[in-house]
């Protein structure tokens, strides 16, 4: 097919894919019974649009589309020639009958494989019909009978409009029926088609369109590109005189210098020449006008090397002025060519609802409205799925049958609108229905049973929160999973949907008297707000939609607010921990000084529920740029979304901010997800154990440190002279022997003080196989928090990682691995290392933070690959979904929603895992809870915080194991 | 060898060629956008006219020197597959060099080369220190050589879209 043929082809189908979605509406409206003359309308029509897919199609020779269309054409012949009623039936199978051509048409090469032969099959009955009668009054709501007596258009007339004999076209009636007055009226369709006088507004709407031209998309990208290209280049030739502006100001300048420096010469020369010493008067005053004409002359001259003056073109500035506005002008027009009005997708809608209504048994009007509403043409299309959601939650979930409604005191019939305007800037569309609304309570019981709270947590949060909580990954309010919705993509599919497109999603919703759901669109992807900020001397642009908030730090101050500890950087607000990324050392550019500058920004981005903080030296402006796609070769730098050209002509890069928090290792875990949802809805943390921790620091001003005081034996106040020094390590003299000391800034990253107090703590601690003391500058507290353990922010030999504690960034020491740092001959690393249980994949279920981040850190010691999770439930999940994925469970007894006991029964009732090894920790070993343990089935009994007797029986339950096996 | 004219241009004092069929400009303003993080041979993006190009700079690829910036660099700008594919069509040029718009960075563009009756050399195996993997032919000049390049490879292995250890 050569380039002609397939340009005529794409056309084809998109003009047949205009006329299905114009007749379709007027299908549906048909079957729900109209005006006589209306229906004759509304048949002429529907025929038109079949008419002329089918003549396309014969043309460009695409039979299997062109017959399918014939065999509809004719059926709906029988109609207007009064041998056919509407029925649903019929609407049905000529509704099927376009679907089939779409489809047809979707991929036009290959439409002979699409089988239409039950559509065939079904217009059968309907194409006979004309042997006998249709019986008399038809029991279905369409055309009254009245119809019958209005004037349908005789079939001669269509015969001949039709462009080839119709075989199955029934005998034709008296030609010389007259139409009905009313749709005697325009005559705007198909030579011989009568267009009936049908409501105003729908003729109207079709009356444009010998006003409308079709474009590719391809030449109105490049339309937009030049026009782009002029921008520019009106930006440069405004930069241009601007500088001839300022050139020539400048040249007054010289020039009046110059004439003051000849004028200055002549004097000088006129003076001297007047000299007493000089010659004769007459020889002076030759000299003085041969001065005189050598002066005149170098200023003449100056007065010309300099340039002509901008005001000396007449009518430069008004030009200059025209110019810049022609242009914007120009290009915010070419930019509207690629919006596309919302009809394209609200015009399907009456099709959707009135089979989705069909489905459920429901009876639903649908008010559709602001289909005019332009939009980009990429962002209509990627609304249909969104859209479609939406509508099938409204049917499915909010609105009641009639016997419900009629039960609620409601009209039999459901009301549906569907509504897009424009305001401030963006486009909002609205679906509303009068259902029942949204059942906070419902919701609650839901996200318990899922899991996704206790119940403690979900009667804490207000209804409007709970109504929220549908947009929770994994929630779906259909208590059975149906036809209609309900199917695994559930509402947080269509949050994200939409947040991708630039847009927002909102809910509010009344129990018992509806849902009104309400996204916020942008106009355009192709331009989009940003804010441009420099890193190193360079521009970059941060879309807009992802920014959250600017933070400016003064500089020399930024460690008050970004603590540093090691190599993980986070920014404290509000109480926050915000992890950090710097720009300029994720692209590998030279840092620039910070000295000079007064400041340092830090954008706070959002990444789906999450929020991190980009550092770059300056905030330029806020900037509206048009989105180039990045060429090929920088896809994979995941770091950049796209380009742009600046104002000066000069490329920028667009940043791509969730491929940024990839590369800068910010690693958001489901559990710091989940504490982030939890931190909204306002209680995680309740649901953790508490846990005791002695607070300390090491210098006056350094960092906070937290021990658990389960872990701690004693701790004694100290004289600075009491401790002895010895082969270059520190002892303190303590009970019968001597401890041996360590400051944590000799073995970790962390502050130094800058003096000596005369009086130190050390922190002596217990479960240790031999123990070190910890000198501290100060003890600070004793408190008791529930606190999550963030072991991504910061890590470390000897640290656990970093928690917020009132306010305040907690390290929280791993005091085995500092011991084994500082003292590796005791513990024997080297030994235990090789000793390992590499290849040892474990489960580690564990509900509060701090233990699971130590258990964690233990076990990973031995060599083991450790994936810990909050509950037995998860546990459970995990065990269910990778059969196998694990050699060795470890689960606290204590949990919510699935407790370690329950677990293990679990665990060993499956035929799957009956083998599989599980440790159970406590920390309180009885024998009751012993025995329990015992009879769920655990191998091992064990106490939380222990290492090493945690390692011992890890190694000898694996033993065990492989012994067995 | 059909009659082949080269624009020749210098890449650390080297003389080399390209086909004057694969370029479609050559333009004094090097002021690209550098970007990090990109592979090895792209120096940055440029703005021609609203289109965005790749300025890929050969040098690492051909184990010279990155190319330092001066008042006689120049790129040059190479057509597009679909204006070269007629050409190959054609039978003008025998290589599709790449997807994206592509300009490459000279240190100075020299003449305009027709080889005339001595026409073009088979590649030494190793020539001033290139590999002849990357060399079309030489053209022996008055005393010099002008080593025509193979575009292909080259731009695709500056655009990283080559994996070396796969390169044949």
């Amino acid at each position: 097919m050569d380039l002609d043929d397939r340009q005529l082809l794409d056309e084809l189908v998109v003009e047949s894919q205009d006329h299905l979605n114009a007749l379709e509406p007027d299908l549906l409206t048909l079957e729900k019974g109209v005006a006589p003359d209306e229906a004759l309308e509304l048949v002429n029509r529907i025929f038109r649009g079949i008419h002329s897919i089918k003549g396309g199609c014969g043309f460009l020779g695409i039979t299997t589309v062109q017959e399918l269309a014939h065999a509809m054409e004719s059926v709906l012949m029988k109609v207007r020639s009064r041998k056919l009623d509407v029925s649903p039936p019929l609407v049905d199978v000529l509704l099927d009958g376009t679907d089939r051509v779409r489809t047809m048409l979707a991929d036009i090469t290959h439409c002979a494989e699409v089988d239409a032969r039950d559509v065939y099959a079904r217009l059968e009955p309907f194409l006979n019909a004309d042997a006998a009668p249709p019986p008399e009054p038809e029991p279905v709501a369409a055309p009254p009978v009245e119809a019958r007596r209005s004037g349908f258009v005789p079939l001669r007339k269509l015969s001949s409009a039709s462009d080839g004999p119709d075989p199955d076209a029934a005998p034709p009636a008296p030609a010389e029926v007259v139409p009905s007055p009313e749709a005697a009226g325009s005559d705007a369709g198909a030579p011989g088609m009568v267009d009936g006088a049908g409501p105003a507004a729908s003729v109207g709407a079709r009356a444009g369109a010998s006003d409308v031209l079709r474009v590719r998309v391809e030449l109105l990208n490049r339309l937009m590109n030049l026009a782009g290209e002029l921008v520019l280049a009106r930006n440069q030739l405004l930069q241009a005189l601007d500088r001839k502006f300022s050139e020539t100001a400048a040249g007054d300048q010289v020039l009046g210098a110059a004439r003051e420096a000849v004028e200055d010469a002549r004097r000088t020369l006129r003076a001297s020449l007047a000299g007493p010493e000089g010659a004769s008067p007459d020889e002076a005053r030759r000299r003085a006008e041969r001065v005189d004409r050598v002066l005149d002359d170098l200023s003449t001259r100056i007065a010309q090397a300099l340039p002509a003056r901008l005001s000396d073109l007449p009518g430069m500035n008004a030009t200059m002025v025209n110019l810049d506005a022609v242009t914007t002008n120009l290009q915010e027009n070419i930019m509207r060519t690629r919006l596309q009005s919302l009809e394209a997708l609200f015009g399907k809608l009456p099709r959707q609802v009135r089979q989705l209504a069909r489905q459920t048994g429901k009876e639903i009007e649908l008010v559709v409205t602001g289909g005019e509403v332009e939009l980009d043409k990429s962002i209509v299309e990627s609304l249909s799925d969104p859209l479609n959601h939406l509508l099938r939650n409204s049917l499915d979930h909010g609105l009641e049958d009639p016997a419900g409604r009629e039960a609620a005191g409601k009209d039999r019939t459901g009301r549906l609108e569907v509504r897009a305007f424009h305001e401030g800037g963006q486009v909002n569309v609205e679906i509303r229905d009068d259902g029942r609304g949204i059942d906070p309570a419902r919701v609650r019981a839901k996200a318990v049973e899922k899991g996704l709270l206790t119940p403690e947590q979900a009667a804490r949060l207000d209804d409007r929160e709970a109504v929220l909580l549908i947009f929770a990954p994994g929630f779906s309010t259909a208590e059975k999973v149906s036809d209609i919705s309900g199917r695994g993509v559930g509402m947080d599919v269509v949050r994200t949907n939409i947040e991708s497109l630039g847009g927002s999603i909102d809910i509010d919703s009344q129990v018992g008297q509806g849902t009104r759901t309400r996204l916020k669109l942008p106009l355009t992807l192709a331009i989009i707000p940003s804010l441009l900020v420099r890193a190193c001397g360079r521009r970059f642009a941060i879309p807009q939609v992802s920014l959250d908030e600017l933070v400016r730090l003064r500089n020399g101050r930024e460690d008050q607010r970004i603590e540093q500890v090691q190599d993980a950087e986070v920014l404290r607000l509000r109480g926050h921990l915000l992890p950090l990324v710097r720009l300029s050392a994720l692209l590998g550019l030279p840092v620039d000084e910070g000295s000079a500058r007064p400041a340092t920004y830090v954008a706070v981005l959002k990444v789906g529920g999450n929020r991190y903080g980009l550092v770059v030296d300056e905030v330029l402006d806020s900037e509206e740029i048009v989105v180039k796609q990045l060429p090929p070769s920088l896809k994979d730098s995941r770091c950049y979304a796209g380009a742009t050209i600046m104002g000066d002509g000069s490329v920028a890069m667009i940043l791509d901010v969730p491929g940024i928090a990839d590369l800068g290792g910010l690693r958001f875990t489901d559990a710091m997800q989940a504490a982030a949802a939890d931190e909204r809805s306002g209680s995680y943390l309740d649901r953790t154990e508490s846990q005791t921790l002695l607070l300390f620091r090491n210098a006056p001003d350094g960092e906070q440190f937290a021990l658990n005081l389960a872990m701690i034996s004693r701790i004694e106040r100290v004289k600075v002279e009491d401790i002895q020094v010895a082969g270059g390590r520190e002892y303190l003299k303590f009970q019968d022997g001597s401890l041996r000391l360590l400051r944590l800034h000799d073995h970790l990253a962390v502050k130094a003080p800058d003096a000596e107090p005369r009086e130190v703590f050390v922190i002596i601690p217990k479960l240790v196989k031999h123990p070190l003391g910890i000198i501290a500058w100060e003890c600070d507290d004793v408190v008791s928090v529930r606190v999550e353990v963030d072991r991504d922010n910061l890590r470390g030999t000897g640290l656990l990682g970093s928690g917020m504690i009132d306010g305040r960034l907690t390290v929280f020491l791993d005091i085995h691995g500092l011991f084994e740092a500082a003292e590796p001959e005791l513990y024997h690393v080297a030994e235990r290392r090789a000793a390992t249980l590499d290849r040892t994949r474990v489960l580690l279920a564990e509900d509060t933070s701090f233990f699971r981040a130590v258990e964690k850190s233990y076990i990973e010691a031995l060599g083991a690959s450790v994936t810990a999770v909050r509950d037995g439930r998860e546990a459970w999940r995990l065990l269910s979904e990778e059969p196998g994925a694990y050699d060795l469970v470890v689960t606290d007894i204590e949990m919510p929603l699935m407790d370690g006991l329950e677990l293990t029964r679990h665990i060993r009732a499956s035929e799957r895992h009956a083998h599989l090894p599980v440790v159970a920790l406590t920390s309180l070993v009885s024998e009751t809870s012993r025995e329990a343990g015992m009879a769920a089935g655990v191998n091992a009994y064990e106490v939380k915080l222990d290492r090493d007797r945690l390692a011992t029986t890890i190694r000898q339950v694996m033993e065990e194991v492989c012994s067995h096996a | 060898m059909r009659e082949q004219q080269f624009v020749s241009f210098l890449l650390d004092r080297h003389l080399l060629g390209i086909d004057i069929q694969l370029v479609r400009e050559i333009i004094r303003n090097v002021d690209f956008t550098p970007v990090a993080r990109a592979p090895q041979g792209i120096r940055g993006l440029l703005n021609l006219r609203g289109q965005i190009i790749t300025v890929l700079d050969l040098g690492p690829s051909l184990g010279l020197p990155p190319r330092e910036l001066g008042p006689a660099s120049r790129c040059l700008i190479l057509k597009s597959p679909e204006d070269v594919i007629p050409l190959v069509e054609a039978g003008l040029v025998d290589e599709v060099p790449a997807g994206e718009p592509v300009g490459i960075l000279v240190d100075a563009i020299s003449d305009v080369i027709r080889p005339g009756e001595q026409g073009v050399d088979l590649p030494p195996a190793n020539a001033n220190g290139i590999d002849a993997d990357h060399l079309r032919g030489v053209v022996r000049l008055d005393g010099r050589l002008l080593l025509v390049l193979g575009l292909k490879r080259l731009v695709e292995d500056g655009l990283g879209l080559r994996v070396p250890a796969l390169a044949d």
